[in-house]
């Protein structure tokens, strides 16, 4: 019976938090790509070595700012799965409950249902 | 020419322009790091099974805002040391970009010191080269690059004649160059030439490889160029020129060191300019060409 005991789980926080780490990949991406965009006027007017410091720290942050918007939306994922097997396990459970005409063990708030 | 490379004038405008603009946007990724760890601070306190430790997302964002915003600093010092050069004044060095490996960190340190770029003049930059290391050449030489828009510049290696001789193919070739060629003090912290052949006035001084007459040319030139550096500026140059005129030199060079070191002592860097570039186009303007 393990597996279908409820655990909390609170669906409008974990609905929230993947909205919101998105929203937040995407606006990173989006700034980032305007911050280069913006480099990339700059360099006419800028050579040597310290415009290849430049390119360079700025090609890391680049791919940083991807790497971090690729781990947001994975996290998001992650929040989106945990959603879904949360909300299997509620339905699983109803419906046990309701099969063996039990009266649930456990708060039913404790679902907190969206 | 074997190391021709292609060289941009700066224009410290532009730098300025993206360090402003990039400001703004490194604020709002700022902002979305912030709004990020309001809205996981409260999932991570849920206990939600499933979800946990996303706060650190938030945090990866506030951590690259501010990664950003000091480079975009940085970008504003360097426009800052370039229009201070082109102005004639002293310029401050603005060292590597943040985060960027240290000289000695992975590689050999960098003999010519923090120096990186250092002086931009009339569309002119006097830069440290990073080629395979920093500031040593393939061949094992402590290099300085002296280019302008032309894309033309030098490489030297200090304290040794050999190796000047070495980076041009013929003793006349070398001759010709070698008068020219720039000198630098180690650990001095301004680097205050131009380039009209002049070398600093400090590290001339002490290159006791170069003939009395060529100290006192490039003394004489240091003069009107930046002289001892810092706010006394023609007034350090004055008294080096004449006490490297003292020393000895032909006396039409001592006359110029002289002459120089008055003119940059009461034109400042506006005389200084005009010296320079009177210097360098009667000297050397046609290797630019």
């Amino acid at each position: 019976m393990g597996s279908l005991e409820p655990q909390h789980f609170d669906f409008v926080k974990a609905a929230h938090a993947e909205a919101a780490l998105l929203a937040a990949a995407a606006e990173v991406e989006s700034l980032f790509a305007q911050r280069v965009a913006l480099a990339n006027g700059a360099r006419d007017g800028w050579a040597g070595p310290l415009r290849l410091d430049f390119d360079s720290q700025l090609n890391l942050q680049e791919r940083w700012a991807a790497d971090i918007a690729s781990e947001m939306r994975a996290a998001a994922r992650r929040i989106l799965s945990a959603t879904q097997q949360a909300k299997a396990a509620q339905t699983a459970w109803q419906a046990f409950i309701a099969s063996e005409s039990l009266q649930p063990a456990v708060n039913p708030t404790k679902w907190n249902s969206p | 020419m074997e190391f021709a490379v292609t060289t941009i004038s700066a224009r410290p405008d532009a730098l300025d322009a993206y360090a402003n603009s990039a400001a703004h946007l490194d604020a709002a990724i700022e902002t979305v790091g912030v709004r990020l760890v309001i809205a996981l601070d409260a999932v991570d306190q849920s206990g939600s099974a499933g979800i946990s430790n996303t706060r650190v997302h938030a945090h990866n964002v506030t951590n690259l805002a501010a990664a950003a915003a000091e480079l975009d600093a940085w970008v504003r010092s360097v426009g800052d040391a370039f229009r201070s050069a082109d102005a004639g004044l002293v310029c401050r060095d603005p060292g590597r970009a943040p985060g960027s490996v240290a000289s000695g960190a992975m590689v050999a340190p960098n003999p010519l010191g923090t120096w990186s770029t250092l002086v931009s003049s009339s569309g002119g930059a006097l830069q440290v080269l990073e080629g395979g290391k920093p500031g040593v050449d393939a061949a094992g030489r402590y290099i300085v690059e002296v280019s302008r828009a032309s894309g033309a510049y030098f490489r030297y290696a200090p304290g040794s004649a050999n190796a000047m001789k070495s980076m041009f193919g013929s003793a006349a070739d070398n001759a010709s160059h070698i008068a020219s060629y720039k000198s630098v003090a180690r650990s001095f912290p301004l680097l205050s030439f131009g380039l009209a052949g002049a070398g600093q006035a400090l590290g001339d001084a002490q290159n006791t490889k170069l003939d009395v007459g060529d100290r006192a040319t490039r003394v004489g030139a240091a003069v009107a160029l930046e002289g001892g550096g810092g706010a006394l500026g023609g007034w350090g140059g004055a008294t080096a020129g004449a006490a490297m005129g003292a020393i000895g030199g032909p006396p039409g060079i001592v006359v110029g060191a002289i002459a120089g070191g008055i003119i940059g002592a009461f034109g400042g860097s506006a005389a200084g300019g005009w010296f320079k570039n009177r210097l360098f186009e009667s000297r050397f303007g046609g290797w630019f060409n």
